[in-house]
């Protein structure tokens, strides 16, 4: 017993990365978890490392890195059609790797590129099972990825102006509810980014919503986007005032005016 | 958690990992690949799969000062 406790401890890390196939394995660590106390809190420091390491790369993905990702996709062999109903975000990511074809001597290169793609990959991936089913060319997958690519790039321009500031403060929070929120405050600006992870599902007709809770009045501070693989991509929200937390709420959809419910995240937020 | 944003010491951390972890959080993280899967790629036993990931991460986790 005491043997297969330590086994299953050991999954804390792969658990953290998502990288645990769904079945009687992964019922059975999450079911440990709620019993190991100790579990839980290394899973959450794990899933803050996975945070950190992708909102330090964000901002940088310097254009030659790319073009041989590109040319890596481009000579990687066709793995077979995957045709699915539903798409399950563990299992889109779970198939036709995206960077085994690097090796450990550039792997840390390769991260910097793969966090890039980070937040759009479970999308591009999923674009590319599709792909893949209809028997299309190499040549128009990977005009899917460069497309994919250049709205990533688009959208992370905005993230990059706030990840680039010279004074930026990183903090992070779990919510009531599990799951951790990542925010990179640049005060100078009064903006701020933020990116979950782990977040419980929401069921049809429901969206988190964050505000800008202040000393005076409430503020909407937009929509979380649907989680990817468990990580929902930045937000960038602005007009931050003195005395401001960041506030988290579950309201129906499309969002409310102001909080119809208990924040599960009332972070107060330093400018 | 509060530390500096400092895109340095992410890769700094990244290089103090051993090649065979840095590898392993590479394919199963970035590479959406299952550990197990990770395991067939790399030829190794499910077991040493399990722990680079753990070690490699506490070791992230320690550098970057994560609580």
């Amino acid at each position: 017993m005491r043997l297969f406790r330590q086994d299953l401890h050991l999954l804390a890390g792969a658990y953290a990365l998502d990288a645990i196939e769904p079945g009687s394995e992964l019922t059975r660590f999450t079911r440990h978890l709620n019993r190991c106390q100790s579990c839980a809190s290394e899973v959450r420091g794990f899933r803050e490392v996975g945070t950190a390491m992708a909102f330090a790369a964000t901002a940088e993905a310097p254009a030659e890195m790319r073009d041989r990702v590109l040319t890596a996709v481009a000579r990687t062999r066709q793995l077979p059609p995957e045709i699915r109903t539903h798409a399950r975000p563990r299992q889109a990511r779970a198939r036709t790797p995206w960077l085994p074809w690097l090796s450990g001597a550039v792997a840390t290169a390769a991260i910097a590129v793969a966090v890039f793609f980070g937040f759009a990959q479970a999308h591009t991936q999923q674009q590319l099972n599709q792909a893949q089913a209809q028997n299309h060319t190499l040549a128009q997958q990977q005009a899917r990825v460069e497309a994919e690519l250049t709205q990533a790039k688009e959208h992370d321009q905005a993230l990059a102006q706030i990840l680039g500031a010279p004074q930026v403060q990183l903090l992070s929070h779990s919510t009531t509810k599990g799951g951790v929120a990542v925010v990179v405050v640049d005060a100078a600006t009064r903006k701020l980014v933020v990116a979950t992870s782990g977040l419980p599902p929401l069921p049809a007709g429901k969206v988190y919503q964050l505000w800008l809770i202040g000393p005076v009045k409430i503020v909407s501070a937009g929509l979380l986007p649907t989680a990817q693989a468990g990580v929902t991509s930045p937000v960038v929200a602005t007009g931050l005032v003195k005395g401001d937390k960041l506030g988290l709420t579950v309201e129906p959809a499309p969002g409310s005016k102001q909080p119809t419910t208990t924040p599960i995240l009332a972070l107060p937020i330093p400018v | 958690m509060e530390a500096s944003l400092d895109r340095e010491r992410v890769r700094r951390c990244l290089d103090g990992l051993t090649d065979v972890q840095r590898e392993s959080i590479t394919l199963a993280y970035y590479g959406g690949n299952s550990y197990r899967q990770v395991a067939e790629l790399l030829h190794v036993t499910l077991g040493a799969i399990k722990t680079r990931i753990r070690d490699g991460l506490i070791r992230m986790r320690d550098c970057l000062g994560v609580s």
